[in-house]
């Protein structure tokens, strides 16, 4: 996969519905349902329900302007989910980087092998940095930390949600360089279907993503 | 270990000791107190409103959350039983307002009636408490009981078990059950697991919240406010293990006190004493030789023990009118208010060491 290089201001660049978004490169990504053994450890009552993981799914497009990633991912969901009373749940998406050359995707890398999320939920104000080094260990940072910003859309029956980030920032999180190769991975929670959590369909791999010199 | 967040299960879900909270049910007289005095301390924050960390209720009765025995949570056998979360209307809903505007502005004084209206502006149709004294049994045997519950504390909290974020945790040192809020992620695992719905949603935070055991006190010694402002001194605390303090002599010594619903597998450690009954009349209203609580309700409650404690009881009532003494009545009525305490008998009103002059 391709971060195509461009030339548009930041705050065209996290635009849903910017021009550029019909010209980009889009990918398909297959996701499957997180399989629950690896849960098993951190929650029993997560693994013992397996009724998850039913979009299968998400439509990647990323470009580039030299300082700043931006990334839109697309899916299918006939009704958007908020968390508008205390038993509802969110729809949500993250987006997700390798830290150390041999993190693992599956299990959100692991002690000493760190992994840096970007995590969007539908009715946040905004969305969520985040870093794990393995199942039920990641940590979720203010998204000024890392000048991380989300938009989204809800029409027709699927989400559109693009990410902004600058290529480098300080705080230990994803750093890219046009012409270098990082890995990327993805999940998705359907909020409708108490998704959250392991409880979600997920790309289960690092793919490669490569920004354009 | 002390807890870390990234700590195996089986250490977040273990202590060294566990405090513990007995309830006498011959006794609670349903007055709110506890549930006040929690109220007024732990839940007065944005998003807490429908919190009652303590609550009492009628049995029977829906209860608060409504119906919470029916929302799951706990074990079957080894295995986690499923559960749901509870709605916002299943706690009544959101903050009451009058309709002060309507009937003083809006020139409907004639026609509108100053009334409590729900958040949605509708008049309540259920609330916390609202089938209190409605109870069962039929006439002339009809019958309730009042029954104060919070977070047991449990020795086998399914809550801890069912975070995967091990955010949820028991204190090493007295077994109290915490939510640490910074590593809190909102994903409400926990109450669906909690077969007694004590874990809460906090919509705005977007994180869960339980009954601390008033820990802050009780690092100063000081019992938690729901036992200590209990009016009814219905209620005794202290470590399960203190042979000395009233919560052993109760659980262990006399086995008088039982947890309710001891078949969620969840080991609570909040103890009921439970209550005798009047006796029931016949259609002419005679006096029969019979228990006006169902018994089958009692065992449903409190578990097959229930007939043993209740003829304990009543043993030792007998031998107290009969002119002896009973060491069982005297733990229950227990004359020295502070005696009830396990030793946590610290003033709040106080500084730590600061005498009551
Ligand atoms: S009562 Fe519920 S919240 Fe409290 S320790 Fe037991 S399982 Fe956890
Ligand atoms: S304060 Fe005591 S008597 Fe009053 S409702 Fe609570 S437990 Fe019952």
């Amino acid at each position: 996969m391709r971060a195509s290089r461009i030339t548009a201001a930041v705050e065209e660049l996290g635009s849903v519905d910017a021009g550029f978004w019909a010209s980009a490169a889009s990918a398909v990504v297959p996701l499957e349902p997180t399989p629950m053994a690896l849960v098993e450890a951190v929650s029993p009552r997560m693994a013992s329900r397996t009724d998850h993981g039913a979009v299968r799914s998400l439509r990647f497009q990323a470009v580039h302007n030299r300082s700043h990633l931006a990334i839109r991912v697309g899916w299918q969901m006939t009704e958007a989910n908020t968390i508008d009373d205390l038993d509802q749940f969110a729809d949500a998406v993250a987006v997700m980087f390798p830290l150390h050359r041999d993190a693992v995707a599956l299990t959100m890398g692991a002690a000493g092998k760190p992994v840096n999320a970007w995590y969007w939920r539908a009715g946040d104000s905004a969305p969520f940095d985040v870093v794990a080094e393995g199942l039920g260990t990641s940590s979720r940072r203010d998204s000024k930390l890392t000048a991380l910003s989300a938009q989204s859309r809800h029409a027709e029956g699927a989400w559109v949600v693009t990410f902004v980030r600058p290529l480098v920032v300080e705080a230990e999180a994803a750093r890219f360089e046009p012409g270098v190769r990082t890995g990327v991975a993805f999940s998705v929670w359907d909020g409708g279907r108490a998704e959250r959590a392991a409880h979600k369909s997920s790309s289960l791999v690092f793919s490669e993503l490569e920004l354009e010199a | 270990m002390t807890y870390s967040p990234a700590g195996k299960k089986s250490t977040l879900m273990t202590s060294r000791r566990q405090l513990a909270t007995v309830i006498d049910l011959n006794k609670c007289l349903a007055c709110q107190t506890c549930t006040v005095a929690c109220k007024g301390l732990w839940t007065k924050h944005p998003g807490a409103e429908h919190m009652r960390f303590a609550n009492v209720t009628n049995e029977p009765g829906a209860g608060y959350p409504r119906q919470w025995r029916k929302l799951g949570g706990g074990y079957e056998g080894a295995k986690p039983r499923p559960g749901r979360c509870p709605s916002l209307s299943d706690y009544g809903g959101g903050p009451r307002r009058f309709n002060h505007e309507q009937v003083t502005r809006q020139g409907a004084g004639q026609r509108a009636h100053l009334q409590l209206l729900d958040s949605d502006g509708e008049p309540p149709t259920w609330g916390y408490n609202w089938d209190e004294e409605v109870g069962g049994g039929a006439w002339p045997n009809p019958y309730y009981i009042n029954l104060p519950r919070k977070c047991n504390h449990c020795s086998k909290p399914a809550c801890v078990d069912a975070c995967p974020k091990g955010a949820i945790y028991k204190r090493e040192s007295d077994g109290i059950v915490l939510i640490d809020q910074d590593r809190c992620s909102g994903h409400r695992f926990c109450i669906e697991a909690c077969p007694y719905k004590a874990i809460y949603f906090n919509p705005v935070t977007q994180k869960s919240e339980k009954c601390i055991e008033c820990f802050p006190r009780v690092d100063q010694g000081i019992a938690p406010a729901c036992n200590r402002q209990c009016i009814g001194r219905a209620r005794h605390y202290g470590y399960l293990d203190d042979e000395s303090g009233d919560v052993y002599k109760l659980v262990e010594q006399w086995r008088v006190a039982l947890p309710l619903h001891p078949e969620y597998g969840t080991l609570p450690n909040v103890f009921y004493v439970p209550p005798l009954s009047p006796q029931a009349f016949d259609p002419d209203g005679k006096l029969l030789d019979e228990m006006r609580i169902p018994m089958e309700h009692l065992v449903e409650l409190f578990g097959a023990e229930v007939p043993r404690v209740l003829t304990t009881l009543q043993a030792e009532i007998a031998k107290q009118k009969a002119g002896e003494s009973s060491e069982l009545i005297d733990l229950l009525v227990g004359r020295v208010w502070l005696d009830r305490f396990g030793g946590f008998t610290g003033d709040p009103a106080h500084r730590p060491g600061e005498r009551d002059e």
